[in-house]
């Protein structure tokens, strides 16, 4: 959120509405693992939920 | 959205609270990129983002001594210095121990310009550290008055548990976003049974969830991502093609993809608790 146009996009999210089909699609697009890659370098992966 | 700061009041935006009883925006602002960390950083531009926010009803602004050894602290302090009783501050201490602590909370205020904060987090759990002494010690910050209250960043559910113990906790702070749904299956649970707020960073994933990143070429060349194993080669091919849907589903409603990726978010937590208690009101 670095920039306004930035700021606006994400406050208006609290304006949309999603269906329960819409949350169903999402959760099946979305699954846990289904991205490749770790969130930080690999040597800092320890120190994170720890 | 531009041009309607008059109907898009404070009271606009929906309120959560922190466990502290802190009422906060539902969404907030991270100040991490005014430091640099994606691109250059733009300080001007970082104080106007921050009043923008605050003009649109978000109130919690969540920075970091470790954002450019304070200046991210700085920027904050400076974009809330004739505003301060809009925002709800809170920054974070890079290591745990009294001592450490103890220097860290006044470096911090003094980065931002202010007598106390109100939410302040161990940014990450200490190993050299046990936490049951760090949150003595942040206790000591509270009763000091430089603290109102204290929150933990990407710390495990038994770090939480601990902590708690001596200490409440008033926010988690972990990164949780339809790329990283982990917090799902330990974090959440926790949180909603000692009745921790939880707040969650990198909600577009650094930028990945916005769909403007389709390959390494769109980040520059000292960009901290490049090092991210998930924004490199294979790996960000495969993620970017898992957006499909959800671009999909932004252009049949209108909206950005950052603006469905952010949303869903709200919703979701509407359907896990839902999932607990099976009578949950839908979000208004």
């Amino acid at each position: 959120m670095g920039r306004p146009s930035s700021v606006d996009r994400a406050v208006e999210a609290a304006d949309v509405t999603l269906s329960a089909d819409d949350l169903a699609a999402l959760d099946a697009a979305f699954p846990i693992g289904v991205v490749a890659g770790a969130r930080y370098p690999e040597a800092y992966m320890p120190s994170l939920g720890r | 959205m531009t041009g309607t700061d008059d109907r898009m009041t404070e009271a606009h935006m929906e309120t959560r609270t922190l466990g502290d009883g802190t009422p906060v925006g539902a969404i907030a602002l991270g100040a991490m990129a005014f430091a640099g960390f994606y691109a250059g950083g733009d300080d001007e531009e970082g104080v106007r983002a921050i009043h923008r926010a605050l003009d649109l009803g978000v109130t919690l602004l969540d920075t970091a001594e470790a954002y450019g050894q304070g200046r991210s602290e700085g920027l904050v302090g400076r974009a809330v210095r004739d505003r301060r009783d809009r925002a709800v501050i809170a920054t974070k201490a890079s290591r745990g121990g009294p001592a450490y602590l103890r220097e860290a909370i006044d470096r911090s205020l003094g980065h931002l310009g202010l007598d106390h904060v109100d939410l302040y987090y161990l940014h990450r759990v200490d190993p050299e550290v046990p936490i049951e002494e760090t949150m003595g010690a942040m206790a000591d910050l509270v009763a000091a008055g430089k603290v109102r209250a204290v929150g933990l960043s990407e710390a495990g559910p038994d770090t939480i548990r601990r902590a708690h113990a001596v200490h409440p906790v008033a926010a988690l702070q972990t990164e949780y976003s339809l790329f990283h749904r982990d917090p799902e299956r330990d974090l959440l649970p926790v949180t909603r049974e000692l009745g921790i707020a939880y707040v969650a960073y990198s909600p577009l994933s650094r930028g990945l969830l916005t769909g403007r990143i389709r390959g390494e070429d769109d980040l520059d060349a000292g960009d901290w991502r490049r090092q991210v194993p998930r924004f490199q080669g294979a790996n960000l091919a495969h993620n970017v093609a898992l957006l499909a849907p959800l671009e999909e589903m932004a252009r049949a409603k209108g909206v950005s993809t950052a603006t469905l990726a952010l949303a869903s978010f709200r919703w979701w937590a509407w359907a896990v608790r839902r999932a607990w208690t099976g009578r949950s009101r839908r979000p208004t």
